[in-house]
């Protein structure tokens, strides 16, 4: 079930809300979280019945460890649950999501003869287990209260953000459900939420998935072999993929953070206009913040971080990426892909120390040029991890270069119109948090760039008044009268 | 706030409300089972899956487009019901017996050799059936239904004859026009059109036996009587059929169809002339040709198989 299909806004979200706040009501918080933990659980049950049982497995171990760790004072002790819990997670991981990439891959480097059956990745798994390996960590650092089961369940199963994020730390959520007045009906949550949810579709609906039509075709056919992009197609297929995955992604967080904020819980932000973005270093302060958190805090840091000196802080960066593009799939062309920005990140840091300029010091104009700049890295990135292969991604890239001759166009000029559009609501829009700001729609993480609007554009602020009422109504509308045609979210195959 | 969140909610479903009534009132498909006036545009297979419910019958005939245009009230000993689509497959067959072939008494398949072939695109999203919480809401507020109502109320308004017929069937005249239009024409441009179209890079697709195994194992515990056939070949078809290359798919498709169904009759061979095909078609042969050979070569055998367990012993 998909946050943009019928089944889910006609049917699941009116019942599990109108569920949720009448139990509210009537037998208080308790029964609520069951409620919820109920209907997250039979929202995850809906796409395949048959991995609900490793999401249950997972919470019950980690709950079981969780407890093990705060309870236990032998540091020693301690530490053995901690890395018994984690191999216990990422060997969840490796074999449902990994296992095929290690095999294929033995079986080209060493040529033997290993068979594995297909293994079919259950949905979300990379998410809920960070979720849990940080659940852990704190753990073991004593960071974690003695939470209760049912609040456990909710962190780590709570629908708006099982399947494709925002990576949620227990430190924001558990609070937050442990609250009474959570459960209490507020006009105001509903309202930001219904607005929230609102925007995040129409992303995805009207724009992510009108825009992929000129992603597909090209990268389907170069992925062929028989097909070489010219410079036309190259450039309209890699821009518009690069407007595909924004917009459906950043769709995605907002429909979430929409939903969440209809049951009265506050998640973090996941996207702040990535594409404005004056640096790489900035481009990951905005892209998928809570993946950036995560790998930030339990994998940069634990590897030393900046403490060790320039040339270790540049190895454990590029360590931290590679690590950020294989999680997101297995496949050559994502570590590749986490190189890449791995590289980017360590010739930023380098450009800064010979500079030492930061990107909110710039002028307007050289602030301008740097956005190009960086988008431009950007978009040659994204070939990679949209591409199958790696072959084709060179194929893509050599038509982007202008070195393939065309002997075949496949987009039509109308793909730049789009491109156009996307390109002025990515650069001179506001998003949706600093549309919203006045209401917090978001759990506040530290951000030291998180600009407000600018003035020019202070009219845009979400108002719940008639004009904004008739604009959402429509809006809403034409999104749910264009869902005939379902699509997933790309980041549910992550 | 409250206002606004009524506003909202009130005005998005106001219009989604509008819209949904307005189709429901001329459902341009028949998948609510009020259309009377008959289907203008429509996907035969959606067609198909809705008609299936609210019209009469029990029996029930599978295939591809060669019998679209079938009367099913030309057929002898049943209420029958035209469940033939264009370009069908067997993955479709095997769903659509899964969940519509209930309670009927009988069913007929039509297959041919190239059903088998494995580069046939993927099956699309309207083959499968779906319950009625994933079709409806799409089907009353889709623009694809918007536009088949406006285009469906333009078109009666104009008189112009439906596509599909009340009786369920594709309409053999306006077929037989659609296809002058077409103009493949000549023997040389058929030799064209059947190397492209079935004979190259065929692969022979072995899953296909699995699911009408499973079509038969659904029908026998169902105790539904089945008889299948293979359809009847143009003679320019025919000369296809017997290149070497291809003699041995054919001589295996039946083979194997013989060892899986009790019932297999071979019309391959008995309609070659052109006078049984349509003009400028050597794909579909005329409805009253199908007429004479199920009422006298299929349907007959109906009534020799019985679905107890000795009859069904000829299978595998």
């Amino acid at each position: 079930m998909l946050f943009n299909s019928h089944i889910f806004i006609l049917f699941f979200l009116p019942i599990t809300l109108l569920g949720y706040y009448w139990l509210g009501a009537r037998f208080g918080s308790r029964i609520c979280k069951v409620w919820l933990v109920a209907a997250s659980l039979f929202y995850y049950a809906w796409w395949n019945p048959a991995y609900l049982a490793i999401l249950v497995a997972s919470i019950l171990v980690n709950y079981g460890f969780g407890f093990a760790l705060s309870s236990t004072a032998d540091s020693v002790m301690r530490k053995r649950v901690l890395i018994l819990g984690i191999v216990l997670n990422l060997a969840a991981l490796a074999y449902y999501k990994y296992a095929n990439f290690f095999v294929d891959n033995i079986q080209v480097w060493f040529g033997l003869d290993w068979t594995l059956k297909t293994i079919i990745l259950p949905l979300a798994i990379s998410f809920f287990t960070f979720q849990q390996i940080a659940f852990l960590c704190d753990a073991a650092k004593g960071e974690t209260r003695e939470y209760r089961f049912m609040d456990y369940c909710l962190f780590v199963t709570f629908f708006p953000q099982l399947i494709a994020g925002p990576i949620v730390h227990h430190k924001e959520m558990m609070p937050q459900f442990a609250r009474e007045d959570t459960y209490r009906m507020r006009w105001d949550n509903l309202s930001i939420g219904l607005t929230l949810f609102t925007i995040g579709l129409f992303k995805k609906v009207m724009i992510a998935d009108s825009i992929a039509g000129y992603s597909t075709p090209v990268f389907t056919l170069a992925q062929g072999g028989e097909f070489t992009p010219g410079a036309f197609d190259a450039w309209s297929a890699a821009l518009a993929y690069t407007f595909q995955i924004y917009f459906d992604f950043s769709g995605y967080s907002d429909m979430a953070l929409g939903l969440g904020r209809l049951f009265g819980i506050r998640l973090p932000m996941n996207f702040f206009s990535p594409y404005k973005s004056a640096s790489i270093i900035e481009f990951w302060r905005r892209w998928h913040i809570t993946l950036s958190r995560f790998l930030r805090d339990y994998l940069y840091f634990p590897l030393g971080g900046n403490r060790k000196g320039p040339v270790r802080r540049q190895i454990n960066l590029m360590i931290t990426m590679l690590l950020g593009g294989f999680w997101h799939g297995a496949g050559w062309t994502f570590i590749i892909w986490g190189g890449l920005h791995g590289l980017y990140l360590v010739l930023n840091h380098f450009w800064r120390m010979l500079m030492g300029k930061k990107d909110d010091t710039m002028a307007w104009p050289v602030r301008a040029v740097c956005v190009v700049v960086t988008f431009f890295f950007v978009v040659v990135s994204w070939v990679f991890f949209r591409a199958e292969a790696i072959e084709p991604a060179l194929t893509m890239l050599k038509g982007m270069a202008g070195m393939n001759e065309a002997e075949l166009v496949v987009n039509k000029m109308s793909a730049y119109y789009w491109i156009i559009a996307a390109l002025i609501i990515s650069w001179a829009l506001p998003n949706a948090i600093q549309v919203t700001a006045a209401f917090q729609p978001s759990y506040e993480i530290e951000r030291e760039d998180q600009a407000p609007m600018p003035r020019w554009q202070r009219w845009m602020h979400w108002q719940p008044n008639r004009i904004w009422a008739t604009a959402m109504a429509v809006v809403l509308a034409l999104c749910v009268l264009s869902l005939s045609k379902v699509t997933e979210f790309l980041y549910f195959q992550f | 706030m409250r206002g606004y969140f009524f506003s909202v909610i009130g005005g998005a479903l106001a219009v989604v409300l509008a819209k949904a009534v307005f189709i429901a009132t001329v459902d341009p498909i028949g998948r609510l089972g009020w259309n009377h006036g008959g289907i203008y545009f429509a996907l035969e297979r959606e067609q198909k899956e809705s008609a299936v419910k609210w019209r009469g019958h029990d029996a029930v005939f599978f295939t591809n487009s060669k019998l679209s245009m079938q009367d099913p009230a030309e057929l002898d000993a049943y209420r029958w019901f035209n469940f033939a689509a264009g370009g069908m497959r067997i993955e479709e067959m095997a769903g659509f017996v899964e969940a519509y072939v209930r309670d009927q008494s009988a069913c007929v398949l039509g297959l041919d050799v190239w059903m088998m072939h494995a580069g046939h695109p993927p099956v699309t999203e309207v083959a499968h059936p779906r319950p009625w919480f994933a079709w409806l809401p799409s089907y009353l507020t889709s623009w694809r239904s918007f536009f088949r109502t406006t285009g469906t109320l333009q078109r009666r308004w104009a008189g112009v004859s439906p596509v599909i017929t009340s009786g369920g069937f594709l309409d053999a005249t306006l077929f037989a026009e659609r296809l002058a239009r077409k103009n493949i024409g000549g023997d040389a441009e058929w030799d064209f059109w059947f190397e492209q179209n079935l004979m190259s890079n065929f692969v022979y697709c072995e899953k296909r036996l699995t699911m009408l195994k499973q079509i038969r194992d659904t029908l026998k515990q169902r105790g539904v009587k089945l008889v299948v056939f293979l359809h009847p070949q143009h003679e320019q078809a025919l000369q296809f059929l017997e290149r070497p290359e291809f003699a041995a798919h054919q001589k295996r498709f039946l083979k194997d169809l013989r060892g899986i169904f009790p019932v297999v009759v071979d019309l391959t061979k008995e309609y070659p002339d052109d006078r049984f095909y349509f003009t400028n078609d050597r794909l579909h042969y005329f409805p009253w040709v199908s007429t004479e050979f199920l009422n006298a070569r299929v349907i007959p055998l109906l009534e020799q198989t019985s679905h107890d367990a000795r009859a069904m012993e000829g299978g595998e």
